[in-house]
């Protein structure tokens, strides 16, 4: 018996055991930061939708209705809501008529952010006669225009959510009133920017005179609509709900459903907004969270009035997207007699925690003045059950009785834990509304609460881009928690040596708490040229993904040699006749995409006494890719010792092939030229072909310049055809003549001065001839004197 | 002058509730216009009630063109779908707006927009839409010497 109850103790306490593990972490409740006025600029600005990226829990949008100018006002943050700044700080204002922000928006700003990190803007533009919808893919930064729609329209709304369907791992859909009617056209979405045509314009069975509506997309794909009717009125109205269920497929949308009635019809004026009045405010949102207790279930939120001035917020729910709905369950929890208005509803994709916020007038004693409430209810048992309200705004907003008041409806996202209302305010609690309490200013908060495991989420891997061989860069890996327990790295390693992670000072496992980012350090140092990649293990506590890798890569670029030809010289008077020397530039060059250290460049070889440089610069130089030693300057010079056909010599350039170890290496180039005394040399051609022999060859030298007497210098008979042949692998060339003066056949140097050259060739049996002048100078030696029959 | 006292008047309310401001627009509804009541005010059905709708920033005074308004209004609304889009209410009820045509023909009209650029309304002193369209309009009636601004004298 006794030891049957000790089994028995054991049993229940494993039950026990294995319930508290199957629990959700114990939540906390709802801590509110210090509000944030967004906007804090004059006139009233109001009607903001806000949107956060589920993948970038640091990137959030703000986009609202203005009064005070064109455009709409906008707002992003890249530090998950903490600051925000403009993407036109100039006026705050996008899709004001500025390029590149978008058509000029009338007004009814409508957001949503994808997982591929596409965000959403959808308008009405300022004529009133379409919808706008932009598409930024930079967080907010910048905008292109996606879609136009044209009508009679009003109160768009934009969902994008992750889909099971074929081909759309995401849907965006857009639902709005036009002509009296909802309407629908959605897309798929393939990837960032990847946005596929919108599909023809649905026209929503039994909504006409039905409006103010919201969308939802199930995981599977299939779409929810819901619209209050009559629009008109003060109540009572229905709201109705249809549903798509092929989604982004041919078929329509179905019969209308009445999800529930309201007393809170389409005009309804209410104590806090009695000339603007409200509406039921009906929004959607599923549970997309695979794992959830209840994922794929459709909350409905809207407002009702048990008695006349007592609005509630109320949440219904249905398990078969929206055939069916749950009772009400009332969600604000004071005392009956006040209005709570413009609600508000966002299910966490990351916890399935249900969040709503709304305008509570609770703490008014004329039911005059709101505060902003907000409250959870976790995504476990049959029916939500919601934490007591939190107050998360810091003042009372009283509307200034003018303008649009706090507007048709508020703004709310709630991603990885932490919700973000945006409503249009008046208390200045902040303290920096322009107009202190006159006019309304778009105000936030960071309100934290919900609980989910650790969530890793890697936004990008490391691309560093070209770095040059020797050198070294640094990269930053984020590495977010999108869950809301802390996220324990464990460590961070790389496949390649030349990625290495920098170990956080106090060494790992890092902590990274819920919507943060910890930045890690990758320091990429070269050791090879061309593509080099790495895969980065990332290994974390996150229960669905302990292991993440992603690719660190760099394009490794090394600086290029490119050493001119063989370099040949013109024929040259030898140093004993005369003081001359013919020069050539030296091309060294970098071809390659990153400095080129270049530590000498020396003549070498056989007659290296003949040859010279000049413009060298200091050595080691480093040059630039794409520039040459010495820019121009640098030259190769032949200045002859001897009176030869072949004068070689080499140039060699040494430089640093390998940055990393200083190893070098050289190339070079083969130089040669003639050395000559003055002189010349004379070919005898016959239509450009040379004559294998010539009649008479006189040369006489002009006595007193060009307009001197002839005296003879040489004549030659019967002159041969004779052939240089070049040594192969010289730069040496190949010519042929039939007479030279001053070089190796016939070294009688000529004087300086003007020369007859009288040439004689039998041509068809006809003895024919042809004179020329030529003048020889100090240093002169003309080696392509042709004369031509 | 009692009559013209009581225009004053509630143009003086009217302004006073819109409020100086450009105007956005919100809420809007769809219907169909069954009645025409004034230069500015509409009846607006949307099948299961009716608003009485009146043109917001935008003043016809009393003489001829205040029938040619009305003459304007019954021929480009009565019996047609149109849109008002909601910037207040005022205390008798009326609710004060833009009102749009959706016509197969015109398509989608700005009313008021179109009663000044006809010289039919005058737009109210330091109230326009976001883009100063009511402005812009006037201006193109002045230019053209429309309705009210027929004669030089007219202001």
């Amino acid at each position: 018996m006794r030891k049957q109850s000790l089994l028995a103790f054991f049993l229940q306490f494993a039950v026990f055991a294995a319930l508290l593990s199957a629990a959700p972490a114990a939540r906390a409740q709802l801590t509110a930061h210090t509000d944030i006025d967004l906007s804090q600029k004059p006139g009233d600005d109001s009607e903001c939708a806000i949107s956060k990226n589920p993948s970038n829990p640091n990137q959030l949008f703000a986009f609202c209705n203005v009064t005070s100018g064109p455009g709409l006002f906008a707002a992003r943050s890249i530090d998950g809501g903490v600051t925000w700044t403009y993407p036109d700080p100039a006026d705050k204002t996008i899709a004001d008529g500025d390029p590149g922000q978008g058509p000029a928006a009338c007004c009814d700003p409508t957001s949503s952010w994808d997982s591929f990190g596409n965000l959403y803007l959808t308008y009405i533009n300022s004529s009133i006669n379409a919808i706008v919808t932009l598409l930024s893919t930079d967080g907010g930064a910048t905008f292109t225009p996606l879609a136009t729609f044209s009508g009679s329209v009003d109160q768009p709304t934009v969902v994008a959510a992750n889909t099971t369907a074929p081909g759309a791992p995401v849907a965006v859909w857009i639902v709005w009133n036009q002509s009296g009617q909802m309407v629908a056209r959605g897309a798929a979405v393939t990837g960032l920017g990847a946005v596929g045509a919108f599909n023809p314009l649905q026209t929503i069975p039994g909504t006409s005179g039905c409006s103010f509506g919201d969308i939802a997309i199930a995981p599977s794909g299939v779409v929810v609509q819901v619209c209050e009717s009559p629009s008109g009125g003060s109540g009572p109205a229905n709201l109705l709900v249809n549903i798509d269920g092929d989604g982004l497929g041919p078929s329509n949308f179905g019969a209308p459903i009445t999800a529930t009635a309201t007393n809170v019809g389409g005009f309804h004026p209410i104590p806090p907004q009695p000339n603007r009045t409200v509406d039921a405010e009906a929004g959607l949102a599923f549970d997309s969270r695979p794992g959830s207790p209840h994922f794929g279930r459709l909350y409905l939120v809207y407002s009702s009035e048990p008695s006349a001035g007592d609005t509630d917020i109320q949440v219904r729910f249905s398990d078969n997207n929206g055939s069916s709905w749950s009772a009400p369950i009332r969600v604000n929890d004071d005392p009956p007699g006040r209005s709570q208005f413009l609600p508000r509803i966002f299910v966490d994709p990351t916890s399935s925690y249900i969040s709503v916020c709304w305008h509570d007038s609770r703490n008014s004693a004329t039911n005059t003045s709101m505060e902003e409430y907000c409250t959870i209810a976790p995504p476990t048992g049959a029916t939500p059950v919601f934490e007591p309200n939190v107050r998360v705004g810091d003042g009372a907003s009283t509307s200034n009785g003018a303008g649009i008041e706090f507007g048709d409806y508020s703004g709310l996202a709630y991603v990885t834990g932490v919700i973000h209302p945006a409503w249009a305010d008046t208390s200045n609690s902040t303290g920096n509304n322009p107009n202190g309490t006159a006019n309304f200013d778009a105000y936030t908060d960071r309100i934290t609460g919900g609980t989910t495991a650790p969530q890793i989420q890697v936004p990008n891997g490391v691309a560093f881009g070209n770095i040059c061989l020797g050198g070294k860069s640094t990269g930053t890996l984020n590495v977010c928690n999108t869950g809301t327990d802390d996220l324990v790295i464990t460590s961070i390693t790389s496949s390649n040596p030349q990625f290495s992670i920098v170990t956080p000072s106090a060494g790992f496992p890092v902590t990274v708490s819920h919507d943060f980012c910890f930045p890690f350090s990758v320091i990429f140092t070269p050791t090879g040229s061309g593509p080099q990649t790495s895969t980065i293990t990332i290994v974390t506590n996150d229960p669905s993904h302990p292991t993440v890798t992603v690719q660190a890569t760099a394009q490794v670029g090394v600086g290029s040699l490119s050493l001119d030809a063989d370099i040949l010289f013109p024929p040259t008077v030898i140093q004993s006749v005369g003081s001359c020397h013919s020069p050539k530039p030296l091309v060294v060059s970098n071809k390659g995409t990153c400095d080129l250290t270049i530590t000498s460049i020396a003549i070498g070889g056989a007659n290296a006494g003949d040859y010279a440089l000049s413009g060298t610069p200091g050595f080691p130089v480093t040059v630039e890719p794409g520039h040459t030693v010495g820019e121009g300057d640098l030259n190769a010079i032949f200045g002859p010792r001897a009176v030869a056909r072949e004068r070689t010599a080499d140039v060699t350039v040494t430089f640093v092939s390998d940055p990393t170890s200083g190893t070098t290496s050289t190339q070079t180039a083969q130089l040669c030229g003639e050395g000559v005394r003055t002189g010349a040399r004379v070919l005898v051609t016959q239509g450009g072909v040379p004559m294998p022999k010539v009649h008479e060859i006189e040369l006489k030298r002009l006595h007193g310049g060009w307009f001197g007497f002839a005296k003879e210098v040489d004549e030659v008979k019967n002159a041969l055809l004779q052939t240089v042949t070049a040594t192969p692998g010289t730069a040496c060339a190949s010519f042929q003549f039939h007479r030279e003066y001053g070089a190796v056949t016939d070294a009688e140097q000529l004087v300086p001065g003007v020369y007859q050259l009288k040439v004689e060739a039998i041509i068809a049996g006809k003895e024919v001839r042809k004179k020329t002048f030529f003048q020889v100078g100090t240093c002169g030696f003309d080696g392509t004197i042709v004369v031509d029959f | 002058m009692r009559k013209k006292c009581a225009i004053a008047g509630v143009v003086g309310f009217i302004i006073l509730w819109v409020g100086l401001l450009p105007a956005v627009g919100g809420d809007s509804l769809y219907g169909k216009v069954t009645a025409v009541k004034s230069p500015q005010v509409v009846v607006l059905d949307y099948r299961t009630g009716h608003y009485n709708v009146r043109i917001v920033g935008i003043d016809v005074p009393e003489g001829p063109v205040a029938k040619q308004a009305q003459q304007f209004l019954t021929k480009l609304l009565l019996g047609k779908h149109a849109r008002m889009r909601l910037e207040q209410r005022a205390r008798n009820g009326d609710m004060v707006a833009r009102l749009f045509t959706d016509d197969p023909v015109l398509g989608i009209k700005d009313v008021g927009v179109e009663l000044v650029r006809n010289g039919l309304a005058r737009r109210h002193e330091k109230f326009d839409y976001k883009y100063g369209e009511l402005a812009a309009a006037e201006s193109e009636a002045k230019k053209a010497r429309r309705g009210l601004w027929a004669t030089a004298q007219a202001q």
